[in-house]
């Protein structure tokens, strides 16, 4: 599936004006504080209001033509509810639900998905973000990290057509932080589709992107492989968004990592 | 607020604070409580009385007799009483609340329909057939009226059960009579028992029904000086008022029935 | 305030002495009512026949209107939150705090030009032989009436709180409109919603003027334990006063329940993501 996006809103001062295509692949988006990241994830979403242009999502194989989620010109503008979008949104905010596996429970419920499935998705999303042992935990009794986990466990579970991460993996901390890359990669990887990856952490970036988006005041100023914008940073925050991490993983890749 | 509009409201509340002061003028203010019923006249009465005693400022208060008894034991300042229950005067009278009650008027029940009904009921006997009633409540004096009547059914040729029928479509017991009135000539009501003078005293004619003479109960009117009360003078005056002349010509016109001049 | 003008001078004991008079204005009364009631009395008064009727017919005729504004308000409130900001809905935001001031007189007489026989509906419910004035619904009427505000304000405010990309995020996994409302927004507000409800019920319980008005006052039909003890009053002053202080008693513990929920809101019920 293709994501193809060419989108303009206002955000406050910000001017939102971002056109790229995503295919069923990992792309990062990066960027300083308020250059749009979280508005371009609402606006993906449906949740942005005044929101134009033209969102659709184009099947890989053309059999059928593409569904349209936003078109201003054509007065077409699908609700949230009919995008089936995963997201992760910042702070990672919890459902109604008394445990874990329950919030699990009334997401996937929410999501339409049958009773008689539910069991064995929420043991599949149990299984992928290691919650296991958390799974009869009150939600309130977790750290961040561990909320940020579910979050992702509840985006994946409901297989969405299309998976947005804002910060998903800032609140883990460091040790466990590889990790919980790993099982994104390993879950993201069993249903490819695309993904857009806000983050501030290059090493995330290099780890689980394969493309890189760079959003500055409202416009995408780059794009490329993460190894390419490291090497060639089009801007001073890329520069240092990015110091130090092309030499390491020049090394990296001559020691052989696919 | 501005500076000067704080003091301005300061000042007001200091006004309104004086003005709950203004009327403990002693022998210039009478305050007499009367039974709903005697309300018009006993206003006319004051009038005539305030035009008799320049000065003298006369406050009606009318309510329930049973809520002036309540008052009037809780401690509320009034000067004279006047009731329409001999019951609630002589139990005051024998806490020594009031003075010895003298009768100064008497009156009788009357089935007051609501407005456009349809005679379709045409004699007493029928009230039981209407859907919803209104009557006074059991400690109100119109209220305490209206069982004795119907207590006294049975034994004037009515059914042995009429009493309980038409207890059973009473919708609505009333603080005092008038506001079975109100229930009646708002129609939420079919009919209403009131006295005949309420009828009278209303603007609006309603249709009514006579109560046989056989189920009338006796209802009298007694009058009394409150014990303690801050006018015992003008209030003597304002009860011989009642008593005479003054009062016997409006009673007589409001539809009340007279003692025997001279009588207790 | 700064804690330097609360804590020393003539104007700070000005300020706290004021302070101090209102709460005594406010709490003599009842403490009157309590001190003056002997539990033997409190005992003698609740087997008057009064009270058992009144009791009854309260706790049953507020329930059914709890029941009404609940299932009727939280839609309703729902809307408000999502969009009592601007235009007509901003307009009914106001207009649902009406009942709130106004005088229960006013309600009364509203409520029989309305729903009497000879009111707006009235006349069409009696000409299919319903009159609902002077009966109990009569008395749930003028009890949604009263105290509907109080539990659609509330619930907006507890639904107003919910970080809105719960929101988001539960519309994004799927959710429609009424699964949002039901399977969402309730649970996360339910804290919020139950003080409501409380505050509702408490109203209802105390509804006095306009069912006085607009319903009667017949024992065991109408007559709910405010006007019990208002027709007590006229007859058995202790039998008031039993009554008086078992309302007050409801009326302390829905309190303290409201307290409890709206502290336990903070902790278990409106969780904000953390930014």
């Amino acid at each position: 599936m293709t994501l193809q996006v060419a989108l303009q809103a206002r955000v406050g001062a910000l001017a939102l004006d971002v056109a790229f295509e995503a295919e069923d692949a990992i792309v990062a988006v990066v960027g300083p504080n308020g250059a749009g990241k979280s508005s371009l994830l609402r606006a993906l979403l449906g949740g942005l209001p005044g929101a134009e242009g033209r969102i659709a999502l184009a099947p890989s194989e053309g059999a059928a033509g593409p569904e349209i989620w936003l078109d201003s010109a054509a007065g077409i503008d699908r609700l949230p509810e009919q995008r089936r979008v995963g997201w992760v949104p910042q702070g990672a905010p919890l459902l109604p639900g008394r445990s874990v596996r329950a919030q699990l429970a009334v997401a996937l419920g929410l999501a339409g998905v049958p009773a008689g499935e539910r069991a064995a998705r929420i043991a599949e999303a149990l299984e992928a973000f290691s919650l296991h042992a958390l799974a009869d935990r009150a939600p309130a009794t977790l750290s961040g990290g561990e909320r940020q986990r579910l979050a992702l466990a509840r985006a994946f579970a409901v297989q969405p057509q299309v998976l947005l991460l804002d910060e998903a993996l800032s609140a883990i901390d460091s040790a466990a932080r590889a990790e919980v890359r790993e099982r994104v990669r390993d879950a993201w990887q069993r249903r490819p589709r695309p993904l857009l990856l806000v983050s501030h952490d290059w090493t995330e970036v290099a780890a689980l992107a394969s493309e890189v988006l760079v959003l500055e005041g409202g416009q995408a100023v780059q794009r490329g492989a993460p190894l390419d914008v490291a090497t060639a940073p089009a801007t001073a925050f890329v520069a240092a968004l990015t110091a130090g991490h092309a030499e390491a993983e020049r090394a990296t890749n001559r020691t052989g990592r696919g | 607020m501005s500076r000067r509009g704080r003091w301005a409201w300061l000042g007001l509340a200091l006004l309104s604070l004086l003005g709950c002061q203004r009327h403990d003028d002693a022998e210039r203010e009478l305050t007499v409580f009367a039974a709903a019923s005697l309300r018009e006249v006993f206003e006319d009465l004051a009038a005539a009385f305030e035009a008799e005693h320049p000065g003298v400022h006369v406050v009606v208060h009318s309510a329930g007799t049973q809520q002036l008894r309540r008052q009037i034991e809780l401690g509320a300042p009034a000067d004279v009483l006047a009731g329409a229950s001999e019951r609630h005067l002589d139990a005051l009278h024998a806490a020594g609340r009031i003075e010895a009650p003298r009768t100064f008027a008497s009156n009788a029940l009357v089935v007051v329909l609501a407005p456009g009904s349809k005679p379709a009921m045409a004699t007493f006997s029928q009230l039981p057939t209407l859907a919803r009633l209104a009557i006074g409540g059991p400690d109100v004096p119109v209220g305490r009226y209206t069982r004795a009547m119907l207590d006294a059914a049975a034994g004037a040729g009515l059914p042995d059960d009429f009493g309980t029928r038409v207890l059973a479509r009473v919708v609505a017991e009333e603080a005092d009579v008038r506001r079975v009135l109100t229930r009646v000539r708002l129609g939420e009501v079919d009919a209403g028992v009131v006295y005949r003078t309420d009828v009278a005293a209303a603007r609006d004619a309603l249709p009514t029904l006579a109560v046989p003479d056989a189920l009338q109960p006796a209802i009298r009117y007694p009058i009394a000086r409150v014990t303690g009360g801050s006018s015992p003078a003008l209030a003597q005056a304002f009860i011989e008022t009642v008593l005479g002349e003054p009062g016997r010509s409006r009673l007589h016109r409001a539809g009340f029935a007279l003692p025997p001049e001279g009588a207790r | 305030m700064s804690s330097r003008a609360a804590a020393g001078g003539w104007s700070g004991r000005l300020l706290a002495a004021l302070g101090l008079a209102l709460l005594g204005w406010l709490l003599l009364p009842l403490a009157a009512l309590v001190l003056s009631t002997s539990p033997s009395e409190l005992l003698e008064g609740l087997r008057s026949p009064l009270v058992w009727p009144a009791l009854r017919l309260s706790l049953w005729t507020a329930s059914v209107a709890l029941l009404c504004i609940v299932v009727l308000g939280t839609p309703l409130a729902w809307i408000l939150a999502q969009r009592g900001g601007a235009g007509p809905w901003r307009l009914a935001e106001t207009l649902v705090q009406l009942p709130v001031v106004v005088p229960p007189s006013v309600a009364g007489i509203a409520l029989l030009l309305a729903f009497g026989r000879q009111g707006l509906l009235g006349a069409a419910l009696a000409s299919v032989g319903v009159s609902v004035s002077l009966s109990t619904p009569a008395v749930v009427i003028a009890e949604v009436f009263v105290a509907a505000p109080f539990y659609v304000l509330g619930a907006a405010a507890a639904f107003r709180a919910l970080d809105p990309d719960v929101v988001l995020l539960a519309r994004s996994l799927g959710a429609g409109s009424a699964s949002l409302l039901l399977r969402v927004a309730i649970p996360l507000a339910a804290p919020g919603l139950a003080a409501g409800a409380a505050l509702a019920w408490a109203r209802a319980l105390g509804e006095f003027g306009a069912t006085l008005m607009f319903a009667g006052n017949i024992s065991g039909r109408t007559q709910t334990l405010p006007l019990a003890i208002y027709s007590a009053l006229d007859r058995d002053l202790g039998a008031a006063r039993a009554l008086a202080v078992v309302l007050c008693a409801f009326a302390l513990g829905l309190l303290l329940a409201v307290r409890w929920l709206q502290r336990s809101g903070v902790v278990a019920g409106v969780v904000r993501s953390s930014r």
